[in-house]
């Protein structure tokens, strides 16, 4: 098989190997050698990434389409309307700020709450499409 | 309405599943005659999932046939 045609896995795996590595590995203490190293890392990511989906067949494109569009996109208004509802009420307001206070060792603070509001969204986000794309291909297999 | 707005409503039937069995090949052959993945042969036969024309033709080029002897309107 060459190496040009493996399963669009193969490169997704590609990819993500560096990224993984540069935030598992013990901190780049040079600021310089840091930024080339994350920066190499992330055009070695794009690369490959994008060679992945070029080598995914049309049903495995539609299908990721389809769930960023519908599990990804509510998943994040979701996350929107809870984050407005935040602000507005104390009722979800304040089981939110605890939550933000117990994954920073800050406490509650406007900078822990973009981080975590970011972090959390994005993992919403993932599991709404996983959840999606996931049923997508269970709907597929069926006959009828 | 005009019938254009209702073409993502059409539902297709195939012969995919008939010619591949006529000519033995497993699900695994067509995928890789197809270069696509098994699962994506799975929900093509299945009738859930409609081929783009790209991909409809190379269906057909694969059975040596004409689309139009493959995919037919339900």
């Amino acid at each position: 098989m060459s190496l040009l045609r493996l399963p669009s896995w193969a490169y997704t795996l590609i990819a993500a190997l560096p990224a993984l590595a540069f935030v598992l590995v013990p901190k780049i203490e040079d600021d310089i050698l840091r930024a080339v190293a994350g920066g190499a890392t992330m055009v070695w990511l794009v690369a490959f990434a994008t060679y992945a989906w070029i080598r995914l067949d049309e049903p495995s494109r539609e299908a990721h389409k389809f769930a960023w569009f519908w599990g990804g996109a509510p998943a994040l208004a979701v996350m929107q309307l809870i984050a407005i509802a935040a602000v507005a009420t104390p009722i979800v307001g304040e089981p939110v700020a605890a939550f933000i206070a117990s994954q920073s060792k800050n406490g509650a603070t406007p900078e822990s709450g973009f981080f975590v509001g970011v972090f959390a969204a994005a993992v919403v986000q993932v599991l709404g499409y996983g959840l999606v794309w996931t049923c997508w291909w269970l709907s597929k297999r069926s006959r009828g | 309405v005009a019938v254009q707005t209702l073409a993502w409503l059409t539902v297709m039937k195939n012969r995919v599943r008939e010619l591949r069995t006529e000519r033995g090949w497993t699900q695994a052959d067509l995928a890789k005659r197809l270069d696509v993945s098994r699962n994506s042969v799975i929900a093509i036969e299945n009738g859930k999932y409609d081929p783009s024309l790209p991909l409809a033709f190379l269906i057909a080029d694969a059975f040596g046939m004409k689309i139009e002897q493959i995919f037919q309107r339900d």
